[in-house]
């Protein structure tokens, strides 16, 4: 509207010019402007390439009741805190500081999440709670990933308790 | 006006123009519309795929540097910084190639290009975060860019008629 009330007002210049046909002397090329099959294609190909990280397992599905979870912080791939969520863990809350300010991350038995943030966006805040295995929550001013992993029960039992440390010694 | 007067008058508009749809967006859509974690619906990028169209290349590029460069200056992340100028430059590297192939209209070039910015920040995501696991929030992510890219298509076409017509410009000069 108060482009075209602009263009009566104070251009008498741009009336004695055809834009139009300004436009078509300029160039043999006049842009595409309605939704054609190409575009209809490439929509195809770039919505089936979001299937990519499936087709590779990382976000795996993973069968909950055969598995322990635990919620793992990392900062730049380095991990800071690790808590079991499931049934029987108990409450826990952790506090990451750095130069951005604090980050809080808390979990329970129903899961993980941020529950506060200094960052400027709160996109991992707002993620909210994430419970199953696989899933994330980032914040990429602190560099953190919050996520929930799989354990294997079985092949815990072999790594961790007792067992294995006694035998050997 | 001459044409180059005109130009840089204009370049120097849709700088302008896309700074401000940056900031009045964070300001007038809440983020918390969205269900998918760091979505946004970007009409900044109105004004530059606008210029993709008008300008060409590097003004195009120069844009988006100018406009990351502003934003770090008011945030000063350098993370932050490094994430949208990755995510800003993908989205106007891909718009640019659509759009000298000539074989799509301006809503494949905008989707094209919002599915690059989400690719983009995902990649840069994975050495910031030190974790492929970021990759999961890929999917959702890129079919709610190409979405949105949609969307600033629709929007831009009336935008871009208006532009030419008004500053009497031609495509591809």
């Amino acid at each position: 509207m108060s482009k075209e009330n602009g263009n009566d007002g104070n251009a008498p210049k741009a009336v004695d010019r055809d834009p139009a046909g300004a436009e078509a002397r300029g160039s043999d090329f006049s842009p595409r402007l309605s939704f054609g099959v190409p575009d209809f294609l490439l929509i195809i190909v770039l919505v089936m390439a979001g299937l990519i990280p499936f087709v590779f397992g990382t976000l795996r599905a993973t069968k909950e009741s055969d598995f322990e979870k635990v919620a793992i912080l990392t900062v730049a791939g380095q991990e800071v805190w690790r808590c079991p969520v499931g049934n029987g863990s108990e409450p826990s809350e952790f506090t990451y500081s750095s130069q951005e300010g604090i980050l809080i991350v808390r979990a329970d038995k129903s899961g993980a999440w941020v529950a506060h943030s200094d960052c400027p966006d709160q996109i991992c805040v707002r993620t909210g709670k994430i419970s199953r295995a696989g899933q994330i929550s980032v914040c990429i001013p602190f560099r953190a990933v919050l996520r929930i992993e799989a354990t294997n029960p079985i092949s815990d039992a072999w790594i961790h308790p007792d067992g294995i440390d006694a035998v050997s010694e | 006006m001459n044409g180059k007067t005109r130009r840089l008058t204009l370049w120097g508009l849709m700088t302008a123009i896309s700074l401000a749809l940056s900031v009045a967006e964070s300001a007038i859509v809440p983020a918390a519309l969205f269900p998918v974690p760091g979505f946004r619906l970007g009409f900044a990028n109105i004004a530059i795929l606008i210029s993709v169209y008008i300008f060409g290349a590097f003004p195009s590029i120069g844009i988006v540097l100018i406009r990351t460069l502003s934003v770090f200056a008011f945030s000063g992340n350098p993370t932050v910084f490094l994430f949208s100028l990755c995510g800003g430059l993908a989205a106007v590297s891909v718009m640019l190639a659509l759009h000298r192939i000539r074989r799509f209209s301006i809503f494949g070039v905008s989707a094209g290009g919002a599915a690059a910015h989400s690719v983009g920040q995902i990649a840069v995501a994975i050495p910031i975060a030190g974790n492929v696991s970021v990759i999961g929030y890929l999917p959702a992510l890129l079919w709610a860019s190409i979405a949105a890219g949609l969307l600033i298509a629709l929007i831009s076409v009336p935008v871009y008629r208006a532009v030419v017509t008004f500053f009497r410009f031609r495509p591809g000069q």
